[in-house]
């Protein structure tokens, strides 16, 4: 069953009249949504978030003359360069280096708490110089600094 | 005396110009001064336009109402905006003649810009270039019709407005071309009158990015090239030096200097820079202090390029110190001499930020540049910012 709603404001044009009408529908349609945003937004409101958003809205003339500023521009263009090396990393290194690294350290610093309280003898620390791994690691530093001056 | 003046009669303020400068200064002071001033803007153009969419423009991902906005819409905020010519600018009795009218003022703003004068070099009326509106969509026939061949892009002669968009197009040609599958017969050359590298005025480090950019899309870089004239015909363009530059397609932004009222105005007329005399620290008149320049007019005098964001800081300064003298007291922007540019390179999007407060005191010898990263989603942060540029100024 139909039913008229009516509604009386005057001195509208007839373009205004029709928008109102093609809203006035459109909020009956979606009334439930509307009444859920109502609620939130009186939520926000509550919390003092809409005059937060007023203010700044308010004050949008001045927000690209602050923001151009070094402290945040400089802090943004680190930040994407941060993001611009993490993405160039080795995809496959950065997995086995994701699944290695816990257990490793967990190895080394089992074997760092239980160090004897006594100095390394010259012998032991040759022996560990001569070892693949410090073999290693240096070509891999001296690799690294070499492309680094590249 | 100008709060004295403000108790017995409204304030006009005027504002020659309607470009970055004019409309942001106008938009501001009728927000910080509303009923308290009588704002007018003249402009010649009926728009105010956004001026970095003339690349997009030419590359058919924009149409010209994209990049304007009638400076009628200005009313909106109670300015009056006078569709005229500015004719002559009469400092000591304060009255400015455009074509229907003579006006006076108790502020004045002079914000200009630099006009383009292709007919300073032969040829270069052919040559077509995103600097301008009607030139844009010239270009974009022209680039519609690009099959593969030389290109060329570059400027004429210095200063002229936004020094990094010659690069910006280059990039976005190639991108085009790779798009086109032209690319392997697709030659690009940057060429530039001063240059010894690319954008060599920001620094070593934006030179080295640049450089290294440009080696990886196959663009060439010619510095110390000026340009003498322009050979149509042949289709080649030929150096101070007489070396030669064969072109398919010629990219090149002509010369620009200062408007007329200015030019042949010695009250304003800086020897030195062949713009606008203003006072570097405070964007006044040197004499008559009621006087104020923004934006390309004063570019070269003060130091800076030639960019809309540029203007639009010093709009904010300017307007901050007149609401200052007009209100007795308002603390607010103080001159932001730094800069932001959103570059479309077509393979990616590039940020850049300059602070250039060092070097306009010359404590620096180049301006303090950073990168703000490379990724296709700063061509849509460049979009978002056509549309808050509208929307900021016209509400």
């Amino acid at each position: 069953m139909m039913s008229t709603l009516t509604i009386k404001i005057e001195g509208l044009s007839p373009e205004k009249s029709e928008k109102l009408m093609r809203l006035l529908e459109l909020l009956a349609e979606k009334s439930e949504v509307v009444e859920n945003m109502i609620k939130i937004l009186e939520g926000v409101s509550n919390i003092g978030a809409t005059e937060l958003i007023e203010t700044l809205n308010e004050n949008t003339d001045l927000a690209f003359n602050l923001i151009s500023k070094k402290e945040v521009m400089a802090m943004l263009g680190n930040l994407m360069m941060l993001l611009y090396l993490v993405s160039n990393l080795n995809h496959a290194q950065i997995a086995e280096l994701a699944e290695k690294t816990p257990k490793c350290v967990e190895k080394s610093y089992e074997e760092f708490k239980k160090y004897p309280e006594k100095k390394m003898s010259l012998f032991e620390m040759l022996n560990m110089i001569r070892s693949p791994e410090f073999a290693a690691l240096l070509k891999a530093l001296m690799n690294l600094l070499k492309c680094m001056r590249s | 005396m100008r709060v004295l003046n403000y108790l017995v009669k409204k304030m006009n303020i005027l504002i020659l110009g309607g470009g970055a400068g004019g409309a942001v200064l106008a938009s501001r002071l009728a927000k910080k001064l509303g009923e308290k001033v009588n704002i007018t803007v003249v402009d010649k153009n009926p728009y105010h336009e956004f001026r970095p969419t003339y690349l997009w423009i030419s590359m058919g991902i924009r149409e010209p109402d994209h990049a304007r906005r009638p400076l009628k819409l200005l009313e909106k905020k109670k300015i009056r905006f006078l569709n005229e010519e500015v004719l002559s600018i009469d400092l000591a009795n304060r009255q400015v003649k455009t074509t229907n009218h003579v006006l006076n003022y108790d502020y004045l703003a002079i914000s200009l810009g630099a006009e383009l004068v292709p007919e300073k070099i032969k040829g270069l009326d052919k040559i077509y270039h995103p600097w301008e509106m009607d030139t844009s969509l010239k270009l974009r026939e022209e680039i519609a019709r690009f099959k593969g061949g030389k290109v060329v892009i570059g400027p004429t002669r210095l200063p002229h407005r936004c020094p990094p968009a010659p690069f910006e197009i280059a990039f976005m040609i190639r991108y085009l071309a790779e798009q086109r599958k032209i690319s392997d017969k697709t030659e690009i050359k940057v060429i530039h009158p001063e240059w010894t590298k690319p954008m060599e005025s920001f620094g070593p480090f934006f030179a080295e990015m640049f450089s290294r950019l440009m080696e990886q899309y196959k663009i060439e870089f010619i510095g110390r090239w000026m340009v003498d004239h322009v050979d149509t015909e042949n289709k080649v363009i030929i150096s101070d030096k007489g070396e030669k530059l064969n072109y398919d397609l010629a990219i090149l932004v002509p010369p620009h200097e200062p408007s007329k009222p200015i030019k042949n105005n010695p009250d304003l007329l800086d020897s030195g820079s062949g713009y606008m005399k203003v006072d570097k620290k405070t964007l006044n008149h040197p004499t008559y202090k009621e006087v104020y320049g923004l934006g390309d007019i004063i570019a070269p005098t003060i130091g800076l390029g030639m960019a809309g964001v540029f203007a639009h800081f010093q709009a904010d300064y300017i307007s901050t110190r007149i609401a200052d003298e007009i209100n007795g007291v308002y603390m607010q922007l103080d001159w932001n001499k730094t800069g932001v540019c959103v570059m479309d390179l077509g393979f990616i999007g590039a940020g850049a930020f300059c602070d250039f407060a060092e070097m306009l005191e010359g404590r620096a010898k180049y301006p303090d540049c950073y990168m703000l990263g490379g990724m296709g989603i700063l061509r849509i942060v460049k979009m978002a910012f056509e549309k808050y540029w509208f929307k900021d100024i016209f509400g």
